[in-house]
């Protein structure tokens, strides 16, 4: 008998063929795609993020585990659907205007999925309107921006302020991050949340979904 | 004043990439992939070096930072402490090349294949650096250079924002196979833009990081030291 523990481990190993098969497995033993879900795949990637947070894993090990994790969604996918398992919420991320380093905002975006997180990647030197625009088209609250460099990062005041302009403070909430982002700095442009790393990032999200 | 650009034979080596990549960690299919990748990349680079040879000026040590002349250049950062009592320094720019650049994704997995192709880039642009590095170790008779970098460690050691103008006094005396845009940052992205100096002790700019556990640390963590 497959097991939802086992599944996990499988999926933290990055064993993409056999988290497939295995995920189908607990579906014919009539566990719910939502349990396979939250109890095999989000919580395999729960550990992914703690332990990269620890530094006791490196990039390698998270992109396995987040493709192991996306093919044994597609077993997955069609049944969340049936069984109305909606995500827990909408973030638009991308690397801001001027800046083409997107490795950390990369992992953002696994770890984001990885906590369930419907995840709208619009890739590097994004515009503080198209961060906007796109988060208004696709109902999501959270905005994550990320920088490496310490001239591009001011780039991320002009994403609060539109975000102001349009009325929507509070609504959606501004996350920031990367190499040279502070606290400090996150509150000097009123940004709503700086986190440390991909993982914290994630962890930040979740608790300004369910807080909204 | 001596100027130099190199392109660097490169042939990257199946072991070093593979440690880079974490091949271990891999499925079959995606073992598979790596190795076709690396046959299909390994010969789309061309990594090079540009330097001046130089001598620095005015060196003063203010409160909590350094300022010194390089190449007419007013430069500012704690870093700068090390060139104290130095007079002959090597501004120079390493980069990996980007023919690798133009490959196409194909069939390589999509979360896979950027991390793949910025890996051999690495490879390439670690090649650059320490053949630079080796042609004036020579050219100098030292045995140890180290080197500073602009936006390199804490933002207080050697601000990013003074980049631009060490790329671009470098870029006025050689060629260069690398572009700096809006001041920020270097294309392709795995270049590197700083300034070697001979010292009897390398010194690392990771010794000032906090990441103990970074799998590429060079330095020894002394929590204490840094800055």
């Amino acid at each position: 008998m497959a097991s939802l523990q086992e599944l996990s481990e499988l999926m933290q190993k990055g064993k993409a063929k056999d988290v497939k098969v295995m995920a189908q497995q607990l579906l014919d033993q009539g566990v719910s795609a939502k349990a396979i879900l939250q109890d095999g795949f989000l919580a395999g990637m729960n550990i992914i993020g703690e332990k990269f947070k620890k530094n006791e894993i490196y990039v390698p090990e998270v992109l396995v585990a987040a493709r192991a994790m996306n093919k044994g969604m597609e077993v997955l996918q069609p049944h969340l659907v049936n069984e109305h398992v909606d995500p827990i919420g909408t973030a638009v991320i991308g690397t801001v205007k001027g800046d083409l380093h997107d490795i950390g905002k990369n992992l953002v975006g696994m770890m984001f999925k990885g906590k369930g997180i419907n995840v709208i990647d619009l890739g590097a030197d994004v515009s503080a309107e198209e961060f906007v625009q796109q988060a208004i088209e696709n109902h999501a609250s959270i905005i994550g921006c990320s920088a490496l460099l310490t001239t591009t990062m001011k780039e991320m005041e002009n994403v609060v302020k539109e975000v102001e302009k349009k009325g929507l403070k509070g609504r959606i909430k501004v996350m920031v991050g990367g190499a040279p982002v502070t606290q400090a700095f996150c509150d000097s442009i009123g940004a709503d949340a700086y986190t440390p790393d991909a993982a914290c990032a994630a962890d930040k999200a979740v608790q300004l979904l369910k807080a909204s | 004043m001596f100027s130099c650009h190199t392109v660097v034979p490169f042939t990257p080596n199946w072991d070093d990439f593979s440690k880079k990549i974490d091949y271990g960690v891999l499925e079959e299919d995606l073992q598979a992939q790596a190795g076709q990748f690396f046959s299909e990349a390994k010969e789309s680079l061309h990594p090079s070096f540009s330097a001046v040879v130089t001598e620095t000026s005015d060196f003063q040590k203010e409160d909590d930072s350094c300022s010194v002349t390089i190449l007419g250049n007013r430069f500012q950062g704690k870093v700068l402490s090390h060139l104290e009592g130095i007079r002959t320094v090597i501004p120079y720019i390493a980069t990996s090349g980007k023919g690798i650049e133009q490959m196409e994704q194909g069939d390589y997995d999509s979360l896979f294949f950027d991390f793949w192709r910025d890996s051999m880039k690495v490879l390439a642009l670690e090649t650059a650096r320490k053949a630079c590095s080796s042609f004036f170790k020579d050219f100098l008779h030292t045995q140890t250079l180290s080197s500073v970098n602009p936006g390199s460690g804490p933002e207080q050691l050697w601000p990013i924002a003074q980049l631009g103008m060490l790329f671009h006094s470098i870029e006025t005396f050689d060629r260069v196979d690398a572009s700096m845009v809006r001041d920020a940052y270097m294309l392709p992205n795995k270049t590197v833009c700083g300034v070697f100096f001979s010292t009897d002790r390398p010194y690392f700019t990771c010794s000032d990081c906090q990441r103990a556990n970074c799998p590429n640390r060079k330095a020894d963590y002394h929590p204490k030291d840094i800055v």
